[in-house]
């Protein structure tokens, strides 16, 4: 098995999908397009997995699937699993999954998984006493953020912490997770392992690998959240600031107070075109939205009626050509509404 | 003038030695004089203590121009070591927030280590116009001459650079240097006359130097699987492809039973560490790495360093090389090669610089000029260029004496593959060097030659049993091991 072989799991053999969606759900790379096709595979929990996937990496291994018969291509590029693909995708979920999918969306994962290296190499050189040591971290933002939480706490506070919390929490993982997990660090004496090196002592592929230490170093965090832990500053400075979220919900709080669409995009010196795309984005994000407010169920029965029962056939243009008088923003809060309701949502 | 006294006690006590190795003292006098130099110091004798003495010496901040991220991290990482926390590396790992923070506190370093690149944004190069520099250091100036013009032409703007910041005493640092590059070096540098050029012999006598031919890519990989099975460890071997370097690595592993890393820029930055300590704790035997690895790597052990791939010019060979027998023990240096290795490199060697018709499609197509710039090496570097204020015209002249400069830089590789003289000979006529020692046996391999190796090695004292892969899958140990507990 090779890296490759993980992208089949955001693939099905039913229904066709873009390749270059799930691209941009996984490097968090986010229109409104993306999060509605993101929506309509029920793949929104994999935003910003990847942050710093290369496109011409994931494009290729899709190209590569398709070759050895795993997926198989249409014409207008989407794809879908071959039954080849399909058992293959079967064996990869007996295997290591993410347990905190959200986690990645609403953090950077990366640079907290070079947080938590760092602190511990700094607690580990701190509980032997050693002041001087070749630092495993070359991030300068995990760097200060190290010494501000020392400005406040002290080198045995973090040494006693990052033990206690990693013991509480590994307790509960498989000792194979654990010993993975662990062998990443470095610290006193103490080098670390290669993802290979790993792979190789534990009989798991390097994907394999690479998946549980994503899985625990997202779950650890979390816990170490949870549980208001004395370390928690040093990963919640790493939550995400996404902007396009953000913008969508202020819309979404200004138009439930009562302001319009033209009132919203003059307060925040947007077009009307922008706070329509925040409200889009709003309606596929946050769970109460108030589809109410923009048509009526009537509206919404006489729109459904002309276009086919599964909403990834429908297509706006086909319906203009027919003269049925809506407006795009309206045709796409009714498919919003109508996959939340498919999806059970 | 500082006395001899006064250098021996600061040497001491900063950097705990009590005698300088060879061109080190008269490169510190020089620059505490305040004059410029440019110093060709052989691999391993120590270049970066010259600066770090400077600086930690007169207490003036020392700007070190460095090429690579691994090089500038490793040498940020080392100066910590040694308990100097006035350092910090200014790249592009760095986010806005960090890099902002660090130029608004920029006195307070005093060796800042600085990608090329980076002095062409205004706000680093009016911060540094600050400061009280005390030294500009330009560490491995070949670079200038052999990368500047094919993918870093920032390189080429170090002279301008030196104006700006109203030309402060430099120091030229690099392991090998011929007379042209030399002179490209100080020319691009804008040094002027009065520079000293501080040249010692590149030659490294406990370096046998060997060349092996192999029909073909299979009988080269069994000849090598044999070397390594006979060769005393630590090694490392050289490839021009990242591919090839993760595949003949897993072959080295499977057939036999050292411990075998690969190296390579594909590689997280983690692993790349782990790599790299665990191969200087001596955990690793064998590493398996393109060119990314080596720079600043400072391990003394090393008893072999075998090229599988031909090297792209004896310039970077010798550098490669270098990193053998840093102990003064005897070492080998190997190229294997077989015929197709030459397409490849010359392939390597051309296919990063822009043909005139690719450039005449850039011209026409400024917007497929800024795409194409974000994803393919040439159209980035045609984009630099032209960012740079040079023409089409000029590109096109530049890039073509590039290509001749680069199959003669391959001819002259190969004219050391098959010459049929002595190898030391060959390669210290090439550096310009006018003493060359007589061909001894520990020498170099002549043509045709069959060697044992084994002659080399037995009377040096080497490791040659394989690392038993350590630790068992206990995670409680890991801990107990990280953290004392009372």
């Amino acid at each position: 098995m090779n890296d490759n072989d993980w992208w089949l799991l955001f693939f099905t053999a039913k229904q066709k999908r873009r390749p270059a969606v799930i691209r941009q759900l996984l490097t968090k790379r986010l229109s409104s397009s993306t999060l509605f096709w993101g929506l309509r595979y029920q793949l929104l929990e994999i935003i910003g997995f990847f942050p710093k996937l290369e496109a011409s990496t994931f494009d290729q291994g899709i190209q590569k699937l398709v070759e050895q018969g795993f997926l198989s291509q249409d014409p207008d590029d989407t794809v879908k699993l071959t039954e080849r693909g399909r058992s293959k995708k079967q064996e990869l979920l007996t295997g290591p999954t993410l347990g905190a999918p959200r986690f990645f969306c609403e953090h950077r994962v990366t640079e907290i998984n070079q947080m938590l290296k760092l602190i511990v190499q700094v607690a580990s050189e701190a509980s032997y006493g050693n002041s001087r040591y070749y630092v495993a971290v070359d991030n300068f933002e995990c760097q200060q953020m190290i010494k501000q939480w020392l400005h406040q706490y002290d080198l045995q506070t973090l040494h006693k912490n990052i033990l206690l919390e990693l013991k509480s929490f590994l307790e509960n993982e498989s000792p194979q997770k654990a010993w993975i997990f662990c062998a990443q660090f470095s610290g006193h004496q103490v080098l670390p392992k290669t993802v290979a090196q790993m792979a190789q002592q534990t009989g798991l592929t390097t994907l394999e690998i690479k998946i549980i230490l994503l899985d625990l170093t997202s779950r650890f965090a979390s816990h170490l959240l949870q549980k208001n832990s004395l370390l928690a500053p040093m990963i919640k400075h790493f939550e995400n600031q996404n902007v396009l979220f953000k913008k969508s919900r202020q819309a979404l709080q200004l138009f439930l107070n009562g302001k319009s669409i033209q009132q919203i995009a003059q307060y925040n010196a947007v077009k009307e075109s922008t706070v329509r795309e925040y409200l889009l984005n709003a309606a596929i994000l946050e769970r109460d939205f108030p589809f109410a407010s923009f048509f009526t169920d009537q509206e919404e029965e006489l729109l459904t009626a002309r276009l086919p029962a599964d909403i990834d056939q429908w297509s706006y243009r086909e319906l203009m050509s027919e003269q049925v008088q809506v407006s795009f923003f309206n045709y796409r809060l009714v498919a919003i509404k109508r996959s939340h309701e498919e999806f059970g949502q | 003038m500082v006395s001899e006294k006064e250098l021996y006690a600061h040497l001491k006590q900063e950097f705990g030695f009590t005698r300088f190795k060879a061109g080190q003292k008269q490169v510190i006098q020089r620059l505490l004089a305040g004059g410029s130099t440019v110093a060709i110091l052989p691999t391993g004798t120590g270049k970066s203590l010259c600066y770090q003495f400077v600086g930690t010496y007169t207490n003036q901040t020392v700007l070190i121009i460095s090429p690579l991220l691994s090089l500038m991290q490793d040498q940020v990482e080392q100066l910590r070591l040694k308990g100097e926390k006035r350092v910090v590396a200014l790249n592009s790992n760095l986010s806005y927030a960090a890099k902002k923070q660090i130029l608004a506190n920029l006195h307070q370093y005093l060796f800042i280590y600085l990608a090329p690149e980076m002095l062409n944004n205004p706000v680093v190069l009016a911060a540094l116009t600050d400061i009280d520099l005390g030294l500009l250091v330009v560490d491995e100036a070949h670079c200038i001459s052999a990368w500047g013009p094919d993918f870093r032409p920032d390189y080429l703007q170090l002279g301008k650079l030196r104006q700006k910041l109203g030309f402060p005493v430099t120091l030229a640092l690099t392991a090998t240097a011929t007379k042209r590059v030399t002179s490209d070096m100080m020319r691009s540098l804008k040094l002027g006359r009065k520079v000293k050029v501080i040249r010692n012999s590149v030659d490294r006598p406990n370096i046998f130097l060997a060349v092996e031919k192999s029909a073909d890519t299979q009988e080269k990989n069994q000849r090598l699987i044999q070397l390594i099975r006979s060769l005393p460890a630590p090694g490392l071997i050289y490839f021009s492809s990242k591919k090839q370097c993760d595949q003949i690595c897993a072959l080295l592993n499977a057939k036999s039973k050292l411990t075998v890393a690969s190296y390579h820029a594909g590689l997280p930055a983690g692993d790349r560490y782990a790599v790299q300590q665990q191969f200087l704790g001596g955990q690793i035997d064998l590493i398996c790495a393109t060119s990314a690895f080596g720079m600043g790597i400072n391990k003394p052990d090393i008893r072999y360093v075998i090229h599988y791939h031909l090297p792209e010019n004896l310039e970077s060979y010798l550098q490669e090389i270098g990193r053998a027998g840093r102990d003064g023990q005897q070492s080998l240096a190997l190229i294997l090669y077989s015929e197709q290795d030459r397409g490849l490199q010359q392939h390597l060697a051309l296919s990063a610089l822009p043909t005139n018709a690719e450039l005449e499609i850039l011209q026409n197509s400024p917007q497929l000029l800024e795409k194409s710039s974000q994803e393919n090496q040439s159209a980035q570097l045609v984009w630099r260029y032209m960012q740079m204020g040079v023409s089409f015209p000029q590109m096109s002249a530049v890039f073509s004496q590039r290509r001749t400069e680069k199959l003669q830089a391959l001819q002259q590789i190969l004219a050391y593959v098959n010459t049929q003289g002595c190898r030391r000979k060959f390669i210290l006529r090439y550096f310009d060097e006018t003493k060359t020692p007589q061909h001894f046996r520990k020498c170099c391999q002549l043509a045709n030659e069959s060697f044992d190796y084994q002659q080399l090695f037995d009377l040096a004292k080497t490791k040659n049993e394989p690392n038993i892969f350590a630790g068992g899958n206990d995670y409680e140990q890991i801990l107990k091991n990280l953290f004392k507990t009372d």
